[in-house]
């Protein structure tokens, strides 16, 4: 398993397959972004990875081609289920909301407005995985608005844990402590993500 | 209500729903919600990291300040924008909006309370289908 540092170290930002093909080649040259184009993230046999693996190492043998692959098949899912989520809610022509959706995110828009510990805990949400991320201290986060509604960010993320998959989920015992803490127990994911229970 | 509305309910939240007055609930579909397709921490961490925040600037300059060291208030925004807000439910995933939807149930006083629970049940399910349509293919 890769270390927290690592596992940082290869994480994308990219928003659509042709930016993070972009991010890979950028960072790594044009042989391993060549070899990862050929990657389907619906393969995931040991075969198939063991010879991506050597691929990658032959490519660029100062990258850690396993935590690369990794990194890279986590962050193309992600894009694909971004993809796929945004299809059910946006039209494609024009890009705004479809019927179907207009009716759910109004009702959405009246909750937040009628019980605003919800935009909180949204934003709660948001920032603590890139706080967790960035290694942002906990002691950041502070004030009396975030802190006297929510509990603040370190009682989102316990909340967090209560929806979180289980198994190999590092989730709420990994989370950092209610204050100062430097997030430092962030734990990689295994070599293929999973996604129990389906 | 004159139209029927879907909720999407796991078994806890399904008995929150049925405790809740019959005039609240009339009219809404429950549908149990089966998928257990939640994210796990290292993906949301993905998500937060590729989120676009360009319909959202006031947390963009929060995000900005923390990470310039400064002290950061996140009750000092007190709305997110419309247009910003698949992005945000997008980002914080089915396990942040499965949290929205356990604080919503405190807050409801009427049916119209009922359907923002509801509309959150509905934005999860897409989430959770898409997250198992994805990660299982």
């Amino acid at each position: 398993m890769v270390r927290e540092t690592e596992a940082k170290q290869m994480m994308f930002s990219a928003k659509d397959p042709n930016a993070l093909m972009k991010e890979v080649r950028d960072r790594y040259g044009e042989r391993v972004a060549r070899v990862l184009e050929r990657v389907d993230i619906k393969t995931n046999s040991t075969v198939d990875q063991a010879g991506i693996v050597k691929e990658l190492h032959d490519a660029n043998p100062t990258a850690d081609s396993q935590a690369l692959l990794d990194s890279y098949r986590a962050h193309r899912a992600q894009i694909d289920i971004k993809a796929s989520v945004t299809d059910k809610w946006y039209n494609k022509v024009g890009r705004g909301l479809k019927a179907t959706a207009l009716a759910p995110f109004r009702a959405v828009g009246y909750a937040f407005k009628k019980a605003p510990v919800l935009t909180t805990l949204s934003l709660a949400g948001l920032a603590a995985f890139l706080a967790y991320y960035f290694g942002i201290p906990m002691a950041q986060f502070s004030g009396a608005g975030g802190d006297f509604r929510t509990g603040g960010v370190a009682r989102t993320l316990a909340r967090l844990g209560r929806f979180a998959p289980g198994g190999d989920t590092p989730a709420v015992g990994e989370l950092p402590a209610a204050t100062g803490g430097s997030y430092g127990s962030f734990v990689p994911p295994p070599a293929v993500v999973e996604i129990p229970n389906m | 209500m004159d139209i029927m509305i879907n909720i999407f309910l796991s078994p806890e939240e399904r008995k929150r729903f049925d405790a809740l007055p019959k005039d609240f609930t009339k009219g809404f579909t429950v549908t149990d919600e089966t998928s257990k397709a939640y994210e796990t921490d290292y993906e949301l961490v993905i998500r937060a990291n590729m989120a676009d925040h360009s319909n959202f600037p006031a947390f963009k300059q929060m995000f900005d300040d923390l990470r310039a060291g400064k002290k950061t208030d996140i009750g000092m925004i007190q709305e997110i924008p419309e247009e910003a807000l698949p992005e945000v439910m997008f980002t914080i995933g089915a396990r942040g909006i499965a949290i929205l939807m356990d604080e919503a149930f405190d807050h409801v006083e009427s049916a119209k309370d009922v359907e923002g629970v509801a509309g959150l049940s509905v934005l999860r399910h897409d989430i959770l289908t898409s997250n198992s349509q994805v990660l299982s293919r």
